[in-house]
């Protein structure tokens, strides 16, 4: 058996506006000054609702309908809260819950045996008297044989509906179900009434190859819903348990040494924690709270998932050596951020080694001491700008991905190009043909011998807040060496020396 | 052709270290793509003169695991030897005491056979910085775990390496930009190269 959660009007819940408040009240979608001119509603309170204001409605339809209507933005911050305080109670019924939709929940109660109907009944009463009890608002609870079928059974449900695996009345259930609850699409829907097809139920009793044949994957879904629904796998959400310990020191310390003291002893609980839920641990964070009130925060990863105390140990050392803080410590907090067994072991840096174990040992070292994200393989986007790329961790195991800027690709023509990072800013001079003649860098004029280009570039053009555009000119110097200079037709930087 | 090497011979009775280098020129490229296990080599050049395409050329051959230690984050993915990028760590730095913190760190396991540190775009004033008393301790790192590693510096400037090769003006125009890698390190590079 299978329990479906709703909760009605959940965005407007998640704000924690009261039931018996006076206030008409409407979410929109997108910020308020935009939706002025085209966001349409997204939720109504239930009174709002009662007085004619639908979902979808534009603003100007809603206010006509109830013109005392109160404008608010829904606040999804606030809808995973609920979320997850729906999902921490479903925990008390099942470990295996499926976050469907916001306000809805799946459970998978296959494992219970709560006896017939009746008992099933109960229970879903129970559910329910627990939410209102903990929630301090009522849901819809439906139950059914099928994930899809509790779903509708929520759906249609007035408090609690339990649906039999009686044949006869699953189908009498599942007939009254009226099409345009179930198919968004308004130009399907449309001809589907024109057909003279309002209910679940009619579609059932056509032939089924040949309502595949005219509708396809949709009619075929909804064909399948209309003999009982099938079965599916839940996408389960998991709780991340978090393995974690904040540490206020008796005497504020000063020294590397007598913080891997105290460091010691809470780092093997939180290693023996780890290693009681099968799990290895994947990075470190750590945060060092400061006798001036400051903080300073840390998060290493370790290239190869472990459970020994030495190694993590040595990382932090690493990562904390030479490091000066402004004033002594006063606390710590620690945590272990843990990954499964199998997830990073096969590596592709770690199989090339014959001593994999020292060098993940290296690398995470090594990322501890240059940063996050500096250690590993180099990957860039094809769109991004020339210049910008990140490196791959070596926990992943995919081939990097090189971008191709047409004209400035030399992968195996040319010169590699040194990039100047940050570029520098350098001004040009021009001559009369529109190329230019000389550049100016430090206060230096260095005089060209040559120039190439320009290069047009641009990138991410579909996006306002990213698109870019860039002009590239290759220049020879007299002094002999090579250099790429890029710009907006005003503004020149130095990206790079070739060679 | 016989006069020619009757007066080799007689210059190198008379002047016996100068033929040496003579020597060693020849067969310079020979020389400079050898990985003497646990060595320590300089590439002198400033910015500019062709010293990255040797250096990925020497990571390319390498055996085992290459790491490039780049000293002032200059590296461009996208302009790399395609073959060689694959394989190859990257370690981006912030300044030359980091990475020399960084190749500190990475020797004493020796668990990266072939390191290319790249120092080229570091300020002078910050390479001075670096005690020598650092190098020599890197020296011993590799002798001791056989890390053939190869510094490209902007200027001599390691107080303790086993050899130190200048790359000269190669005099390079832009048409080289379009030239294959293979042509351009033969024909300009390879004759520029020097032992210093």
């Amino acid at each position: 058996m299978f329990a479906a959660w709703r909760v009605s009007h959940f965005a407007w819940r998640a704000l924690r506006l009261e039931d018996g408040s006076a206030q008409l009240v409407a979410l929109l979608g997108g910020p308020l000054q935009q939706a002025r001119s085209h966001a349409t509603v997204h939720e109504v309170c239930p009174q709002a609702l009662r007085a004619g204001v639908l979902p979808g409605m534009s603003m100007a339809e809603a206010q006509m309908r109830l013109p005392k209507l109160h404008w608010l933005n829904r606040d999804e911050a606030a809808e995973a809260v609920l979320q997850q305080r729906l999902f921490a109670l479903a925990d008390e019924f099942s470990p295996l819950v499926e976050s469907t939709a916001p306000g809805v929940l799946l459970l998978d109660l296959r494992a219970r045996h709560w006896g017939d109907e009746r008992s099933w009944q109960e229970r879903a009463q129970q559910m329910r008297q627990r939410m209102t009890a903990v929630m301090g608002f009522e849901i819809e609870v439906g139950m059914a044989e099928t994930p899809v079928l509790a779903l509708l059974a929520a759906r249609f449900a007035q408090g609690v509906l339990v649906l039999s695996s009686q044949r006869e009345q699953l189908q009498a259930f599942l007939h009254e179900i009226p099409l345009q609850l179930l198919i968004g699409d308004a130009m399907v829907l449309e001809r589907l009434h024109s057909w003279g097809l309002l209910r679940l139920g009619q579609i059932a009793s056509l032939p089924r190859q040949q309502w595949v044949r005219r509708m396809g994957q949709q009619g075929m879904a909804l064909y399948e819903l209309a003999q009982g629904g099938g079965m599916r796998l839940l996408e389960l959400v998991v709780q991340q348990q978090r393995h974690f310990r904040r540490v206020e020191l008796p005497l504020a310390l000063e020294t590397l040494p007598q913080l891997m003291q105290h460091l010691q002893p809470v780092l093997q609980a939180l290693v023996q924690q780890v290693a009681l839920l099968w799990l290895l641990a994947g990075a470190v964070r750590l945060v060092l709270h400061l006798a001036n009130k400051g903080c300073r925060t840390w998060c290493w990863n370790l290239a190869e998932p472990t459970l020994s105390l030495r190694v993590i140990e040595r990382l932090i050392e690493a990562g904390l050596q030479g490091v000066r803080t402004d004033a002594a410590l006063l606390g710590f907090e620690l945590e272990l951020l843990p990954v499964a067994r199998s997830d990073r072991q096969q590596d592709w840096l770690l199989q090339q080694s014959a001593a994999p174990a020292g060098l993940a040992r290296v690398l995470s070292a090594l990322e501890a001491l240059l940063g996050n994200g500096r250690v590993g393989r180099a990957t860039s986007d094809e769109c991004a700008r020339p210049g910008e790329v990140s490196v791959q961790n070596f926990m992943l195991s995919q081939a990097p991905r090189v971008s191709v800027h047409a004209g400035l690709r030399h992968g195996d023509e040319g010169l590699p190009l040194q990039r100047l990072r940050p570029r520098e800013r350098v001004e040009l001079q021009w001559g009369r043909q529109g190329t230019p003649v000389a550049m100016l860098r430090r206060r230096r004029l260095l005089k060209l011998r040559d120039c190439a280009g320009p290069w047009e570039l641009s990138g991410l053009w579909w996006d306002d807040r990213q698109a870019w555009r860039l002009q590239c000119w290759d220049l020879c110097l007299e002094e002999g060496w090579l250099c790429q200079v890029g710009g907006d037709g005003e503004q020149w930087w130095l990206e790079g020396i070739y060679g | 052709m016989k006069v020619l090497e009757q007066l080799r011979s007689e210059l190198s009775e008379r002047f016996p270290q100068a033929t040496q280098v003579q020597w060693r020129r020849e067969s310079g490229d020979k020389v400079f793509w050898a990985w003497p296990k646990g060595g320590l080599r300089e590439l002198v050049a400033a910015p500019g003169f062709g010293a990255s395409l040797l250096l990925q050329r020497w990571l390319k051959l390498g055996q085992g695991i290459k790491a490039l230690l780049d000293a002032a984050d200059g590296f461009d993915p996208d302009s790399c030897d395609a073959e060689l990028l694959p394989e190859l760590l990257w370690l981006r730095c912030n300044a030359a005491a980091q990475a020399m913190r960084a190749a500190d760190v990475l020797m004493r396991e020796g668990c990266v056979p072939v390191l290319a540190m790249d120092f080229r775009l570091c300020e002078p004033r910050e390479l001075r910085a670096i005690p020598s008393s650092s190098w020599h301790r890197l020296r011993l790192l590799a002798s001791r775990s056989g890390v053939s590693v190869l510094v490209c510096s902007p200027f001599a400037w390691l107080p303790c390496v086993e050899s130190r090769w200048q790359l000269g003006d190669a005099a390079l125009a832009l048409s080289e930009l379009q030239q294959g890698r293979a042509g351009m390190l033969e024909q300009k590079l390879m004759p520029a190269l020097r032992v210093a």
